[in-house]
């Protein structure tokens, strides 16, 4: 009889401590229902092939709305995004495709601007505005490029969004969310976790 | 004894119960972004967007809101437009859940109060 009430016992421990280890929360925000992407297709600047915006099989895609021009938070965001994928083991499994906002002035120079920071990237944009707006919808990116003053201002939402393989928004990350969250939300996403 | 035997097998099995809703992996962000209270909730109304249009003051949010590392926020939009706060966007329809694991600042424009921006500081 002890050797049962211990068993019970000792079965109530070890679902306690599995519960009492916690798990620590995504940094990035989560929208539900989440928006998805699946379908929507953006050209890629060096090849002209048309990229769907979902990730490969069981990968992971990190998308960007920005611009090569762009003199502070474009280049400070795909930093943070640099040195959080250093941070992984299995960063072949995250995607990365920049989007360019201003596409007027980049779709000549974003693949080598994107491909300086992470050389697997890939540079997505296009001069047909009605496709640029279908490909921000589910993401809530918002841009605006006015030249009317003279000079081209460009302003842009600033944050790093990602998708899994059937193109499902999973965490959006502000601008600012620093590298070690962002690695730490890819390392969770990868490992299953939604 | 054999009752308490009984009574205590009984507690473990509610308990495992329990502890297994509340530690899947899909359970944890389905409930956390549905059933579980945020430290901060807000709710966007139906009407908020052409409330504003007309050009009315909605007191939805502050425009500083100052939380700390551990605490979350929920906002759900019941609103028939998508609407940008701050840094948090949330469509139409939709419910936004974050939690705030690390200091910092986050600033910009509120679609609720046009002209003015959201602000959240997370300090630890």
């Amino acid at each position: 009889m002890r050797r049962v009430v211990l068993g019970a016992a000792i079965t109530l421990l070890s679902i306690t401590s599995a519960c009492g280890g916690g798990q620590r929360e995504f940094a990035g925000f989560v929208r539900t229902p989440a928006p998805s992407s699946q379908g929507i297709t953006l050209p890629n600047v060096a090849s002209g092939a048309d990229r769907e915006l979902v990730a490969g099989n069981n990968n992971l895609l990190v998308l960007y709305f920005g611009f090569t021009n762009c003199p502070d938070i474009c280049p400070t965001t795909l930093q943070d995004l640099t040195v959080a994928l250093r941070r992984l083991d299995n960063a072949s499994h995250i995607e990365v495709a920049m989007i360019t906002v201003d596409p007027d002035r980049d779709l000549e120079v974003l693949d080598a601007y994107i491909k300086s920071f992470i050389p697997t990237a890939e540079a997505l944009g296009t001069v047909d505005e009605s496709a640029l707006a279908i490909a921000a919808q589910p993401f809530g990116a918002s841009y605006l490029v006015d030249d009317s003053g003279g000079e081209i201002e460009v302003a842009h939402s600033t944050s790093l969004y990602v998708v899994d393989d059937e193109g499902t928004l999973l965490l959006t990350w502000p601008f600012g969310t620093a590298s070690t969250d962002i690695s730490a939300d890819l390392r969770d996403l990868l490992s299953g976790r939604r | 004894m054999k009752k308490l035997l009984i009574a205590l097998i009984a507690a473990a099995a509610v308990t495992a119960t329990t502890i297994i809703v509340f530690t899947g992996d899909d359970a944890i962000s389905r409930t956390s972004s549905i059933t579980t209270l945020a430290d901060y909730e807000y709710e966007i109304p139906p009407g908020t967007g052409g409330r504003t249009d007309a050009g009315e003051e909605l007191d939805i949010f502050p425009l500083l809101l100052e939380v700390r590392v551990g605490e979350s926020i929920r906002i759900v939009n019941n609103d028939d437009r998508d609407h940008l706060i701050g840094a948090f966007f949330v469509g139409a329809g939709e419910t936004l859940t974050q939690e705030f694991v690390s200091s910092g600042v986050l600033t910009g424009e509120c679609s609720i109060r046009p002209g003015s921006s959201f602000t959240l500081r997370v300090s630890e």
